[in-house]
């Protein structure tokens, strides 16, 4: 799931079947459109982040759009150590533990 | 330029590097090597790229990946030649000895009675380490038979045939602090020096950093020692002696994001514009 940080200044308030009521917030969709998100008129997209679920505890978890694949990070609610596993589809698994090879 | 970089988990130390290679005007080809499956045969997947970074954390995959990008007559740094010397604390020994690089006494053995034999000869303390250790785990200090003979039981007990090659090295008084240089291509462009109350002074167990300055002593040994294994771009660990500078270790993949700021020195910066001159 992707969220769309957005603002804009446009008369079209519209996105697919969405209409959106109000001139700047939050809008998701299910892969990378902001492409043709269009509102007629002029708009601004201001930062992107994707949205998961917690695989240990189900947590809604967001991570900001310039994630990386392989990064690890710390669910909010349960501390599990999660691995993004793949960016498109967004996709996260428990992180591995610390192998007896890692490191310099 | 393209440059690859091969890396497993994108800690401070990558998102630096690909920062530096995006301020530089590289182009960046990520390689995440879990999800890389080699097809040896057919040499695929193909990479297009004029030299790869190894920054993998797993010292299990970088020999397979910087060969198998070898084989594809792409360059790599370091070479898997000099990671496989790099990562082996005996062979990194060895290739000192024949360079003539100064190191603390080193004795390999393999069975316990033979470790416990070398350990008498060199006299307490010893420190012994597995060779393919990383990040300061498992090595040991040994202040006398005794402690030696619990430890060696352990180590072979530990079922991990990595275990059952004794690493021995003289133990060196370090007054609390050693040296950590980086080298890249042939120059010595920061240390720092290690300081921890722990006879382990990896930063990575504790130690704290604070800028050294690079003599030209410093920059010598660290040189000559990345020479030594055949590196480009290495982490020397330097011990400070009475005898002068010794070589106590040499990584193949440094981790440099806590000597930035304590040097002053771009190092992510240093590295990609050497890639960049190098190989670009």
């Amino acid at each position: 799931m992707f969220l769309l940080h957005f603002s804009y200044d446009g008369e079209v308030q519209k996105h697919g079947d969405k209409i959106l009521s109000s001139q700047e917030g939050v809008f998701s969709c299910d892969e990378r459109c902001y492409d043709s998100f269009l509102f007629g008129r002029i708009y601004y997209l201001n930062t992107i982040v994707m949205q998961t679920t917690c695989v240990s505890c189900g947590a809604e978890i967001t991570l900001a759009e310039k994630i990386e694949l392989g990064e690890i990070f710390s669910c909010g609610d349960c501390g599990t150590e999660l691995e993004v596993r793949s960016l498109e589809p967004l996709q996260i698994e428990k992180a591995p533990d610390v192998g007896e090879d890692w490191g310099e | 330029m393209r440059l690859g970089i091969v890396y497993s988990i994108p800690r401070p130390d990558e998102k630096l590097l690909f920062d530096a290679a995006e301020d530089l005007g590289v182009e960046l080809v990520k390689i995440h090597d879990s999800d890389l499956i080699l097809d040896v045969v057919k040499r695929e997947p193909r990479f297009d790229m004029n030299v790869a970074l190894l920054r993998t954390v797993h010292h299990a995959r970088a020999v397979p990946v910087l060969s198998f990008l070898e084989a594809q007559g792409i360059s790599t740094v370091n070479s898997a030649t000099a990671t496989e010397i790099a990562d082996d604390k005996y062979r990194t020994s060895l290739a000192l000895a024949v360079a003539g690089v100064p190191q603390p006494r080193v004795k390999l053995a393999f069975t316990e009675q033979e470790a416990i034999k070398a350990m008498e000869e060199m006299g307490y303390p010893v420190v012994l380490k597995p060779c393919h250790g990383s990040w300061g785990r498992y090595i040991s200090k040994v202040n006398d038979r005794d402690a030696g003979e619990a430890i060696l039981e352990h180590k072979f007990g530990m079922g991990s045939f990595h275990h059952s090659v004794v690493y021995i090295q003289d133990y060196v008084e370090k007054k609390g602090r050693d040296i950590r240089s980086f080298v890249v291509g042939g120059r010595c462009i920061a240390a720092i020096y290690r300081t921890s109350e722990h006879w382990v002074t990896n930063t990575a167990r504790g130690g704290t950093a604070s800028n050294c300055p690079v003599t030209p002593e410093i920059e010598k040994i660290s040189v000559d020692a990345v020479k030594a294994v055949g590196g480009e771009v290495m982490a020397v660990d330097v011990f400070e002696t009475d005898a002068g500078y010794m070589i106590n270790e040499v990584n193949s993949s440094m981790e440099f994001k806590n000597s930035i700021t304590t040097t002053g020195v771009k190092i992510p910066h240093e590295v990609i514009s050497y890639l960049k001159e190098t190989y670009g």
